[in-house]
Parts: C-alpha cells; structure tokens; sequence
C-alpha cells in the first residue's frame, strides 16, 4: 500500500502530497454525502429496522409456541388446535363509529361483551379440559400472542411499504418509535410466560390488596366475574370487591360498583379504587400516591359507569395507586410491587380515618388483572 | 447443548474484541512512535487503522454488555412465600405452576396447621 502511494509521489518525504490526497478524499467525501447521504442513512434505518423485525418475528413464533404447548398441556384438545390457534391470533375487533357519539359507551360496551365472550368460548373449545381459572389464564396468553402478532404485522407492514417506496419519512417514524415497540414487544413476551404459569403480574397489585382485606371473609359473587367481601375497619363498613380469581381476569368493576350502590340505595359514603399506574421515568417502582378520581384503565367503559354512578348519588371517588412502567404492568410481579400492599392497606385506614366517620359505608376496589392472585 | 454453543460463541466474542482492542492500542502506540522518528505515513496509517480497530472492539464490546444485561433479566426466577399465621413461620421457595396468592399449600413442618401463599414475587436484579 505504501509503495503504492510512494509510486503516486503522495508520501515518503513530500508531505504536501499527502496533504493533496486528505484533501481531495475530503472534498469527494464531502459531494458524496450531499448526493447520497440520505439514501445511506435511509439504508442503514431499513437494516436496523431488519434486524429489530427478525427479532419481532422470533418473539412472535415463541409466544405461538408456548400459547400452543400450554393448551395441548392443560386443556388437552382432541383435534390439532394449530389452525383454530393461527385464526384467534388474526382476531379483530371494530370499535363503534363515534361520529355521532352519544351513546357510544354503552355500543362499545357490548361489543367489548360480544368479543370477550367469543373469545373465551373459543378457548373453552380449544382447551376442553382445562377449568375455569385455568381457561381465564389461557385466554390471557393467547391474548398476550395475538398482541406480538399485531405488532409483528404493523411493523413489518410499515418496513416493507417504506422498503417499496423508499420513503425516507416513512421509515424515519418507525426508527423514531421502535425502541419503544420493541420494549413493549418484549414485556408481552414475559407476559404471556406469567400467563402460562398463572403467576401474579404488576397489574394485579389492586386484586392483590383488595384479597389481603378479605381473607378469610365470607365472599359472594357479584357482577361479571367480581367477588364482594364485607368487613369492618376502624368501625366503618367496608365492601371490598376484586375480579375472581386465581384466573387471569380483570372482570367489570364499573357494574360491580353500580350494582353494590343500586342494592344500597345511594347510602356509600365514600369509594375507593386501588390500581396500579404508570410511573414517570426516574420514578420509585412500587412508591405509593393518593389521588380523586376512578383509577381505572382499559378503554373507558368500567371508568364511565363509576363515574356516572357516583356522581348520581354525589359520592366522593378516591383512588390510591401504586407507581410501576408498562412493562412490570404486564410482566411478573416485582418484589417492590407485591410489598407495597401492606403500605397501601395503610394508606386507606388513614384515608378513611380522614375522610369517613364510624358507621358509614365505603367500597374499596382492587383493579387489575388477578391472575395468580386469589381470594 | 444450544444454550452451550451460545456461551461459547459469546466467550470468544468477547476474547477477540479484547484482542483487536489490544492490538489497535499497539498500532495507535506505534504511530506514536512514528511520528517522533519523523514517519508520517506510518503515523497516518497506524493512527487511522488503531482508531478504527478500537471503535469497532468498543463498540461490539458495549454490545455484548447489552446482551448479559437482558440475559441476566431473562434469568431471574419467580418465588413463592409461604407463611404459617399460626407460628409466623416463612419460606420462600422457587415458583410451581398452580401456585397462587392466599393458596393453602401444606402442613407447617413446625406446628401443623396449614401454610398459606401469601406472596409471589419475581427476585430482582443483583446491582
């Protein structure tokens, strides 16, 4: 290489001809980049993006895998379950038209019905044998597959569009978000491991309250999916509500909480909900903040109906959450998360100390997904 | 087997990225050395070649740390405490499937009654 470049006159003791060279390298470095610079970097997102959906993929086939595995092991079907399986991972759902939305909440509400009940049926078929906690927890992972499998296909869709039409911008928003799809693609694969083995996950810290205050205690079945537990603490009357568990269930709290008040004729005194929310990047995972409002997430329906119903009756909502990310929401339960229970029971004596007097009525909800959680 | 083939193609990533990274702190070293003795050429070629070589080993070596990060998350196990309310006594076991929170398992190897779940947690990361 050198006797190459003395041969040219550009090294050896001339120095100004290697000089020449930087900087005539410089200058056609400098044309090129102007020329090409954003097709290679257009070419280095799709490579990126390349390796990121390979991984999408695998992700995706091993959550199939496990869904596929754990159904042949609990629920023992007599036919192949593969073909039902790769039809449930393609299910969609249409949400109701909202340009006239009056009365949305109510249309949403039973198509939500509509499809949670299709697709526990649908479980129920492929997993013959399995009971009803292990069904709940079934249709939890295959859940949990069908949510890889949608962001598999949105991401591949967009990579192979921005791929054809080589459009820089294209590309350049998925680049932008896909440290995040990929953080989230990876906590539903610990997810649907929980899943597979009925472990408690983040979101069940509400459920996971709620059954610390109603051990032991006479419980009824109410609403959807929702077991009630009556108590005394510091002299009120508590009603502490939970879906059933040890299933993955999240139930519907909202007419729960509506049905409870109907039977009370308006007399509760205070409600207050227990969830687990999202924290702020830097925040504690498992600090505790007391709050107003229904603390409860999904897309809406279960938060209205609280709300109507409270404000109805004129009944003050407290919520109590426990900070945690979207990824320990839906990943098995960290040991922060699971002590700071008996923290919040704390919290809701102080709340109703503060707030109630001796002999009123108060509903404490626990929200969240129970699975592994009983009661 | 799989899981073994994996460790050691990892082991030997990491030996010759250390390889490389030691080499191109001897080349860097040597164009050092090149340019007191008045050799720019070999100055410009050690200089260029050494930077890169350490970039790359870096680089590659920041991403191996990456991966025994999220491996060492992959691998933490979920525990099952088990407490007897009766003589307060606790034990934390790995997880099984079918366990699960307020489960009445088995008699306390202490006083008989029964033990009962009272958490499941998974371990957290060693700092």
């Amino acid at each position: 290489m050198l006797d190459w470049l003395s041969a040219l006159g550009i090294t050896g003791t001339d120095s100004s001809g290697l000089g020449t060279l930087i900087s005539t390298l410089m200058y056609l470095s400098f044309i090129f980049f102007i020329l090409f610079g954003q097709k290679i970097q257009l070419y280095t997102m799709i490579w990126n993006m390349s390796g990121a959906l390979k991984k999408l993929e695998f992700m995706k086939n091993d959550a199939k895998a496990l869904t596929i595995k754990t159904l042949i092991e609990l629920g023992k079907p007599k036919e192949d379950p593969i073909p039902r399986i790769s039809a449930l991972l393609e299910a969609f759902f249409i949400t109701p038209v909202d340009m006239d939305p009056a009365g949305i909440v109510w249309k949403l509400d039973h198509l939500m019905d509509v499809r949670d009940n299709k697709f526990k049926d649908d479980v129920k078929r492929l997993a013959p044998e399995a009971d009803n906690a292990q069904v709940n927890n079934l249709e939890n992972l295959v859940e949990g597959s069908l949510a890889l499998n949608t962001i598999f296909r949105i991401v591949r869709h967009f990579y192979l569009l921005g791929k054809k039409t080589q459009s820089f911008y294209l590309i350049l928003q998925l680049q932008m978000i896909l440290p995040l799809v990929m953080q989230e693609a990876e906590a539903l694969v610990g997810a649907t491991k929980a899943f597979a083995q009925g472990q408690p996950i983040g979101d069940g810290l509400g459920p996971l309250v709620v059954s610390k205050l109603m051990k032991d205690k006479e419980k009824r079945k109410v609403e959807k999916d929702v077991v009630v537990s009556e108590l005394t603490m510091d002299g009120r009357n508590i009603i502490a509500l939970k879906a059933e568990g040890p299933g993955g269930n999240v139930g519907k709290p909202g007419d729960a909480i509506k049905q409870l008040i109907k039977e009370r004729e308006g007399k509760i005194d205070m409600v207050i909900m227990i969830d687990a929310a999202v924290k702020f990047e830097g925040e504690k995972t498992g600090g505790i903040s007391e709050g107003t409002g229904a603390a409860i997430g999904g897309i809406g329906t279960e938060r209205f109906k609280i709300e109507e119903e409270a404000s109805k009756n004129k009944i003050p909502v407290y919520a109590i959450i426990v900070k945690e990310s979207l990824q320990e929401a839906i990943m098995p339960m960290k040991k922060e998360i699971a002590e700071s229970a008996d923290n919040v029971i704390t919290k809701i004596k102080g709340l109703i100390q503060e707030q109630t007097k001796e002999g009123q009525t108060i509903i404490v909800a626990g929200i969240g997904n129970t699975i592994g959680v009983g009661q | 087997m799989e899981q073994k083939r994996n460790g050691l193609y990892f082991y030997v990533a990491v030996i010759f990225s250390l390889g490389v990274l030691a080499y191109s702190a001897w080349l860097i070293l040597g164009s050092v050395l090149s340019y007191n003795e008045g050799q720019t050429e070999n100055f410009y070629y050690s200089l260029i070649l050494g930077l890169i070589g350490v970039a790359l080993s870096i680089s590659s070596l920041t991403t191996m740390r990456r991966r025994i990060q999220i491996i060492k998350t992959q691998s933490l196990k979920t525990l099952t405490t088990e407490i007897c309310e009766k003589c307060n006594f606790k034990r934390v076991r790995t997880f099984k499937a079918g366990d699960y929170i307020n489960k009445k398992t088995e008699a306390c190897p202490q006083c008989k009654a029964d033990l009962t779940i009272s958490m499941i947690y998974r371990e957290s990361p060693k700092e």
